[in-house]
């Protein structure tokens, strides 16, 4: 019977040695590449996405690692922000809202050169919202714009030819097809359903509205602020009429979903509201056969859209910068952006893909649309910077001051012009001051 | 390994095989009680998720109740405690899935929010007054939330119910393996403690039932022990010391034994060697006095007389010193079973000129039979009552009584007189060699020397106990005739004596 000690002090030393070569181990070369994306890929709509990632590998051997962000626009905004303000190396690529550009620029690498032959040059708005100080901070990697949305039953029905072409146009068919409907005993059948309520969706119209009537951009890419003038009042009084006349009181609170609720249930005749709008509808009962859809309506000056979507940028710290922009360019790319409209109807950046016979076969609507890229009026994220959220609330609720009937249009719109040069510290545009209304 | 250690060590397996066991049981355990844990949290999850779903089904059947009746005020007040109710009701939802450490579901995070953004949106219809676009928005979105929360609750309910079988399946299993290791232990404890029992019972009980046994065999007298025990502990030791002073004693018993010898010798030659000149002293004394006595002056005859008695007890003294070194020599051959009623019978036959000259009166009890040489044993009692005679008192019968009584496995007797007795001080010499107390008496001093030889070569012990004037009581021991020997003597006995 021997019992000897020594084993226990051995076995601590190979556990310690064993732990001292764990240390200096050298780490294990990574041969492949990876990098990590934050973007929203879950769901059905994103299937295609997901394989268009796994074919980016295999064709380069980078490896991605697809972060999931949050599902709310705001939180998924702090999520990011955090992420740069710890200066992390942990993702490479963000998917970026078209409003966040002037908000993350500073932590964005320029992509400028990069891209330089696969930019989109045929859709200058989405560029010129990606570019802050001459850098190129994020490519467009999935566009929306707003669209007019009609009953081509009831246009045929009141003998419409086309659907309208102006604001005019549109209020005159919606009194009719109103008047018309409500005799026929839909009480509650309007005209215009729109985004009346006080948030960023106001905002949208509301630039629609002014632009197309050559208005001005609420602030200018010169930083001025062009918002107290006489097209741009016009504009928000025409609209003010429209609530409770072709448009219901309601309008005042409803969001996309309260709008498109309405048209799709039969309860209105046109419909304002973003591009995506266009695949649900084909699943709606009531609409999917009797629709199609417009450019916005023109004002004094031609139709404008207002821009959304996402872009795709790369984290100035990563640690994989030529990876990382080779996903981008790869993702926002010509030939990825037609694999997505063709195969998931996802509106391309690029303006030839709108006449692209192939994308038309699949996407027969996209013709009525195809100088959207072009007509697109972008929200003025990159001028304002982190400032955006709050001037476009101001913008926003002044809007909705005047469509309620709580201040005149001209008193609402000087409100609105002092609230922005308030907090931007920019100032009037100097081309049209109060009360010029020449001509722009 | 010495003993000591050996019985740590033996232990110490022990504890430790137990300690092992029991920490692999505790393991299990604590493993089997945090997964029931998990199973109450999990449970405690799906049941959140389902007051959720509850929450916001009944909400959206109470609004649109309330839609239908168009009562803004009611449709309010409806709105806000149902959006209290659902939003802590999705808090308490969100706190268990992260206390449980699993990932929050997409749609639970957005939950709280998209709830929130439905009520948001719906009091701002409702400031308007738009009930179709309020029913819609329920219709619609409210109901898209619901069904998205009744698909969360599948999933996770699935999850649960997967989670619950596994969880019970690995609770089973784990019990499965807590018995088998409390089983193993108990078998590894208990094959430990009998090969280390039977290690230690060899390693110890089997070298000390050597010693036990070779203590016997000095005791009987039998040097020659060798323990055998091969270990180097405790046990090694005390043998090794044993054989030693075994070794010793038996050295010394040899040197003893030689020197006795020796002088016993020495004594029977002397005294043999001896009787040959003095015989020729005493021929030619008893001759000188036949024949020229009569040319002697009277003085002259005086000194011859004088030397014929020293020739005499010359020749006793010899004649003692030969007795008693043929003692020794004959103590040597096998006892035998005796009757001392026999003996006594010789005895006083021996004595009987004595005894008829002096009047004595012998008495005795019952005697027993003892273990002894017969001859020797008709020594010893001759010479003590011839002794008792010898030193009667003057003018006195002597009256001798010879008594026994059984002391363990001996016999204890009694010879008792009514002589001189002997002073208290000359009570530890009376035993020794030519100690004679009386001065005009016969006998040359061996007499009490030899009686304690002969009851010390039978294993028995003689004492005195007596006063100046009074008489005197020799006590000595003799060993009894052992029952498995000579029941029926012993019996005798018995029946002689009652």
């Amino acid at each position: 019977m021997a019992f000897h000690c020594p084993p226990v002090r051995r076995v601590i030393s190979v556990v310690f040695l064993v732990t001292l070569a764990g240390c200096q181990r050298p780490q294990p070369r990574q041969h492949q590449k990876s990098i990590s994306v934050l973007m929203w890929t879950a769901g059905e709509a994103h299937r295609l996405d997901q394989q268009l990632v796994r074919e980016f590998t295999r064709e380069t051997g980078i490896q991605v690692r697809l972060v999931p962000g949050s599902e709310s626009a705001s939180r998924r905004l702090q999520q990011e922000l955090n992420l740069f303000r710890a200066e992390s190396t942990a993702v490479d690529v963000f998917e970026i809202d078209t409003i966040w550009t002037g908000i993350l620029a500073d932590y964005l690498a320029d992509l400028k050169n990069a891209l330089r032959e696969e930019l989109p040059d045929e859709s200058p708005p989405a560029i010129a919202n990606a570019t802050v100080s001459g850098r190129l901070i994020a490519a467009p990697f999935l566009v929306e714009y707003g669209l007019l949305y009609y009953r081509t039953d009831l246009l045929k029905k009141y003998r419409f030819s086309h659907p309208p072409r102006t604001w005019d146009e549109l209020e005159k068919q919606s009194v009719r097809i109103q008047q018309g409907e409500r005799l026929r005993g839909k009480s509650d059948f309007w005209g215009y359903v729109w985004q009346g309520a006080d948030y960023e969706g106001l905002t949208c119209n509301a630039l629609e509205w002014q632009t197309s009537q050559g208005g001005g951009n609420f602030l200018e890419p010169d930083r001025t602020v062009d918002v107290n003038n006489p097209k741009a009042v016009h504009a928000f009084a025409r609209a003010a009429q429209w609530v409770g006349t072709i448009s219901p009181p309601g309008v005042l609170a409803y969001l996309e979903e309260d709008s498109r609720n309405m048209w799709e249930s039969d309860h209105a005749m046109f419909l304002r509201n973003w591009s995506y709008v266009y695949h649900l509808a084909m699943k709606s009962p009531d609409v999917k056969d009797r629709f199609a859809v417009a450019p916005m309506p023109a004002g004094s000056d031609p139709h404008s859209s207002a821009m959304g979507g996402w872009y795709l940028g790369v984290s100035k710290y990563s640690t994989h910068l030529p990876e990382a922009i080779a996903f981008v360019k790869y993702m926002t790319g010509r030939t990825v952006q037609k694999r997505r409209v063709i195969g998931s109807g996802f509106l391309p950046t690029f303006g030839a893909l709108y006449r692209d016979p192939e994308v038309l076969n699949a996407n027969p609507f996209l013709a009525t649309v195809a100088g959207l890229p072009n007509r697109a009026v972008r929200r003025p994220a990159a001028v304002a910077g982190s400032a955006y959220d709050n001037v476009s609330r101001a913008y926003a609720h002044g809007v909705h001051m005047i469509l309620a009937g709580k201040v005149s249009a001209a008193q609402g719109a000087a409100d609105i012009q002092a609230q922005i040069e308030h907090l931007t510290g920019f100032t009037q545009a100097t081309s049209l001051a109060p009360g010029d209304t020449g001509e722009r | 390994m010495t003993i000591g250690r050996r019985l740590s060590v033996a232990f110490g397996t022990l504890t430790l095989v137990i300690a092992i066991g029991a920490a692999i049981v505790s393991s299990q355990f604590l493993n089997i009680l945090h997964r029931a844990r998990t199973l109450a949290t999990v449970d405690g999850k799906l049941i959140a998720l389902y007051r959720v779903r509850g929450d916001i089904g009944r909400m959206r059947r109470r609004l649109d109740e309330a839609a239908k009746q168009q009562d803004p005020a009611a449709f309010g007040e409806l709105a806000d405690s149902s959006r209290k109710e659902t939003g802590s009701d999705i808090r308490t939802a969100l706190s268990y899935f992260r206390e449980t450490g699993t990932p929050v579901p997409g749609t639970l995070s957005a939950l709280s929010e998209a709830v929130s953004d439905q009520f948001d949106a719906m009091q701002r219809l409702l400031e308007t007054g738009d009930w179709t676009a309020i029913t819609l928005r329920l219709n619609n979105q409210v109901d898209g939330i619901l069904d998205s929360v009744r698909d969360l609750v599948d999933n996770v309910s699935s999850d649960v119910t997967e989670q619950r079988l596994r969880s019970a399946n690995e609770i089973e299993a784990g019990e499965v393996r807590a018995q088998i290791v409390l089983m193993v232990t108990a078998l590894a404890a208990l094959a430990a403690a009998v090969a280390l029992g039977i290690h230690i019972s060899r390693s110890i009980v089997r070298p000390l039932s050597r010693l036990k046994i070779a203590a016997h065999q000095l005791a009987e007298g039998d040097f020659d022990i060798s323990p055998d025990v091969e270990s180097n502990d405790e046990l090694a030791d005390v043998s090794r010391a044993f054989v030693t002073a075994a070794s010793r004693l038996q050295d010394y018993y040899l040197a003893l034994t030689r020197s006795n010898e020796d002088l016993e010798r020495f004594a029977y030659v002397v005294s043999h060697d001896l009787q040959e000149p003095l015989r020729t002293i005493t021929v030619f004394t008893e001759l000188l006095k036949r024949d020229c006595a009569k040319d002697l002056p009277p003085r002259g005859q005086q000194h011859l007389s004088l030397l014929a008695e020293a020739a005499a007890r010359m020749r006793q003294l010899i004649t003692g010193i030969l007795e008693y070194s043929r003692l020794t020599s004959a103590g040597k051959s096998k006892e035998e079973s005796v009757s001392t009623e026999e003996i006594l019978k010789t005895v006083l036959q021996n004595l009987q000129a004595a005894i008829e000259q002096t009047g004595a009166a012998v008495t005795h009890d019952d005697l027993p039979r003892v273990a002894g040489h017969r001859l020797q044993l008709v020594q010893l009692f001759q010479n003590l009552i011839a002794n008792a005679i010898k030193y009667r008192r003057q003018g006195v019968p002597p009256r001798i009584h010879i008594s026994a009584r059984a002391e363990g496995p001996m016999w204890k007797f009694c010879v008792e007189d009514n002589g001189i007795g002997i002073d208290q001080k000359y009570h530890s010499d009376v035993f020794g060699m030519f100690k004679q107390l009386g001065t005009a008496q016969e006998g040359v001093g061996v007499g009490l020397a030899v009686s304690k030889r002969i009851v010390e070569q039978h294993g028995g012990e003689i004492s005195v106990t007596s006063k100046l004037g009074e008489g005197s009581r020799f006590y000595f021991t003799l060993k009894a005739v052992k029952a498995n020997r000579s029941r029926h003597e012993s019996a005798d006995i018995l029946s002689r004596r009652s």
